[in-house]
């Protein structure tokens, strides 16, 4: 049984490796029971896992919705100006090419 | 009747001229999700239309136009983050990362392996079922972002911009799995560790 213990026990680092893998979908079977087994029984590594899993479908959320964007992410228009400028000099480079 | 559903199932093109006018903020707004700094982001846009001219022939309309441009984008941020993951020489190997300490987790004693005990995670004041909505909470979100080792940030993003597994990735960046999966590993604990101090203020 002590054995068993021992083989079934990871620690804290081995678990969030493992919650980490898991979140990726690549865990086998023999880690998600020695993982499901650690989180039972530590409530920091449920915890890094619930928290992990809520910043991560945060971020998803953030690159789906553009309007999540912050004050400061803001193109300026001094900066589309020049990029307007860029455009039309290869623009004309294109158009001599030709 | 009949020329106006034709019309309608076909993607409109526009001068190459107005792209700006028409893109550049969208662009720039999905460019800075992903990498995080304005300036680059900047250039990774102005990049994709320089592109985009050169290519615009290549352009069939079986997508929108906006959908070829953030073809291109996309494109222009994978190469950036491979130059940044070859460029950067951190060490990436498990424990003997000097600039990048295992600052989480015992590493010796009978508790080895455990949570420090300032490391711990703690309780977040926050409905875990529903994204943020607060502006806030994703410019802090960037900065810790932000803050992860460049190599990092490489596998993090990519790994959560579309399309891409683990296998991509590693082949894209020239790492090896097990690297990929410590940088994965070390970067949600880094990550986690980021939002909990500067923005949930863990109790």
């Amino acid at each position: 049984m002590k054995k068993l213990m021992q083989i079934m026990m990871l620690n804290c680092e081995q678990a969030t490796f493992l919650v980490t893998k898991e979140m990726s979908g690549t865990i086998t079977f023999s880690e998600k029971i020695k993982m499901q087994f650690h989180l039972l029984v530590c409530k920091y590594c449920r915890l890094f896992k619930k928290q992990s899993t809520f910043l991560s479908e945060n971020i998803n959320h953030q690159h789906q919705h553009s309007d999540k964007c912050l004050p400061d992410c803001k193109l300026e228009d001094s900066r589309k100006a020049r990029m307007q400028e860029i455009l039309q000099a290869e623009l004309k480079k294109g158009s001599e090419e030709n | 009747m009949a020329n106006l559903s034709t019309h309608n199932s076909q993607h409109t093109k526009s001068e190459p001229s107005q792209w700006v006018e028409l893109y550049s903020d969208y662009l720039f707004v999905y460019a800075f999700a992903r990498v995080h700094k304005k300036e680059v982001a900047e250039d990774l846009v102005q990049d994709t239309f320089v592109s985009a001219i050169k290519a615009k022939d290549s352009f069939q309309q079986k997508s929108t136009e906006r959908t070829w441009l953030t073809s291109i984008l996309k494109n222009k941020i994978i190469d950036y983050y491979k130059k940044k993951s070859t460029q950067s020489e951190i060490s990436i190997g498990a424990d003997e990362d000097s600039e990048n300490p295992n600052t989480f987790f015992e590493t010796e004693g009978s508790r080895q392996g455990m949570w420090q005990v300032d490391a711990r995670p703690g309780f977040w004041d926050t409905d875990y079922k529903t994204p943020v909505e607060k502006i806030e909470f994703y410019t802090i979100l960037n900065q810790c972002l932000e803050n992860l080792p460049e190599q990092w940030a490489a596998v993090f993003t990519l790994k959560n911009m579309e399309d891409f597994d683990a296998q991509e990735i590693c082949k894209e960046l020239n790492i090896s799995s097990s690297n990929y999966w410590v940088i994965m590993h070390r970067s949600k604990l880094q990550l986690r560790d980021c939002m909990s101090k500067n923005w949930f203020i863990e109790k």
